[in-house]
């Protein structure tokens, strides 16, 4: 070739002159670079939250000097180690996380330490600390679904993977299922933190964060979650996440075909035969029950 | 400004953290020793905080994070993963061009892979984190020319794929 040295990496950097881009025109290689460029351009690394990635980059830092310290004082740390057993062993009572699960196909009461309640949607997880100390923010994990009656006091945070919520005091219901976190507000008004942006809603709304980031609120006319009154129902939500609730609500395995698509509408708790009719007749789908106990969807 | 200040530290993080484990991703293809040598490399940063000025920081996490790769984790083969949404300007609704368009991307994420490293890593860091060549070179520690380079390699090996070659 008489071209210019590195003459690709100057088509990204536009450097290249009218004569040296006719040149690659004419030969086609202009077109199959710009397509590898503009292709290239879609692919997506998982999304990096920097708050959750600060917090285990310092826990990890710390854990490690303790580490080098233990080294350099080692002639004293067995007589201290018994000690240290004695104050971690204290600490812990005070200071330990529990971790409460809802099986699949039941819900479950749980009452914090400052007497905040949470009820926990069917397979969902929440993890908080025993301690309730004064002065300090109150932190709860929550992996799934849960509502949320928070008592007024110092700040209340549920993380999840996908965004923390932070209230003062009110009633609201977190879900994390699939690609999304979505938070409704029954009570009072709640902060919305997907890490990157974040949103204030008030008593009467509820917003999504996606992975593009967070959704404008919108109005919601139900006062509590559908799920408490042991019911799903779905907005435009994909048919998979669908059959995943079902599987979380009825405690059974679905085996799906390739299903794309979204769902509107609703199937109750309590009646498993009647659920898969709410779900399949909109969709065309039919439904077998097997011996034991699964559900398998055929189109 | 030291880097020594927590809140200084912190910013370090914020703006450089996603960048170097995606650096180190490009190179190993495996998320989780990414992420964790990312967090090696800011620690160690933290332990010489005296002796690194913060206008050298980001050179400093770059250069830490590629010896901790090549000490550890250097493999022969890897495999990159990406998320799989097509976008673009033309017709999404066209089957036709989805099926092509999402062919094409298999592929190319396959030469990618099949890349060597220094020109994989030029390579994405440029389209994926859309760094100049310039901060490149810095990050890297090697002159303009030669990033140009290893795009422009880099290019030449993903243009094979037009042809089938």
């Amino acid at each position: 070739m008489a071209y210019d040295e590195n003459i690709y990496a100057k088509i990204v950097s536009g450097e290249l002159s009218e004569s040296e881009i006719d040149r690659l025109r004419t030969s086609g290689e202009w077109d199959e670079i710009q397509e590898i460029l503009e292709v290239a351009d879609t692919l997506e690394l998982p999304s990096h939250n920097k708050q959750v990635g600060y917090e285990k980059l310092l826990k990890k830092r710390n854990d490690r000097s303790s580490r080098t310290l233990l080294k350099v004082l080692r002639p004293m740390v067995l007589g201290l180690a018994a000690l240290l057993v004695c104050v971690l062993g204290y600490l812990f009572l005070f200071d330990s996380t529990v971790e409460i699960a809802a099986s699949n196909g039941e819900t479950a009461n749980v009452i914090l330490p400052d007497n905040s309640t949470v009820v926990l949607n069917a397979g969902s997880k929440l993890t908080y600390s025993k301690s309730n100390k004064r002065n300090k923010k109150r932190v709860v994990e929550l992996i799934g679904e849960g509502l949320f009656k928070v008592q007024t006091g110092n700040t209340f945070i549920v993380e999840t993977d996908k965004g923390r919520v932070e209230v003062l005091g009110t009633e609201f219901n977190v879900r994390t299922w699939s690609d999304r976190l979505e938070v409704e507000c029954y009570e009072g008004s709640v902060l919305v933190d997907s890490g990157e942006e974040s949103v204030v809603i008030k008593k009467g709304q509820g917003v999504f964060v996606i992975s593009d980031g967070i959704n404008s609120p919108r109005e919601i006319e139900n006062s509590g979650p559908f799920w408490k009154d042991g019911v799903s129902r779905f907005q435009n939500i994909p048919i998979k996440e669908v059959f995943s609730e079902l599987e979380r609500q009825y405690n059974m395995h679905v085996t799906l075909p390739n299903l794309n698509g979204n769902f509107n509408g609703r199937f109750g708790h309590d009646n498993l035969k009647v659920a898969l009719e709410d779900i399949c007749l909109p969709l065309n789908l039919s439904f077998t029950i097997t011996e034991d106990k699964n559900v398998i969807i055929s189109e | 400004m030291s880097v020594c200040k927590e809140k200084t530290y912190q910013e370090l993080y914020y703006k450089y953290g996603e960048y170097l484990r995606n650096f180190l991703y490009y190179k190993s293809g495996d998320m989780v020793l990414s992420e964790d040598l990312c967090h090696d490399s800011f620690i160690k940063l933290w332990e010489n905080c005296s002796k690194v000025t913060i206008d050298k920081a980001k050179s400093y996490l770059f250069t830490v994070a590629n010896n901790m790769f090549l000490n550890k984790a250097k493999k022969d083969k890897v495999i990159l993963k990406f998320g799989n949404t097509i976008r673009s300007k033309v017709d999404k609704n066209d089957p036709h061009f989805i099926l092509q368009k999402s062919e094409f991307k298999q592929r190319l994420e396959l030469a990618i892979s099949e890349l060597p490293e220094t020109q994989r890593e030029v390579f994405l860091m440029n389209r994926i984190d859309k760094k100049k060549y310039k901060e490149i070179s810095e990050e890297l520690g090697i002159s303009v020319k030669a990033v140009e380079k290893r795009m422009h390699k880099a290019l030449s090996a993903l243009r094979k794929i037009h042809t089938g070659v």
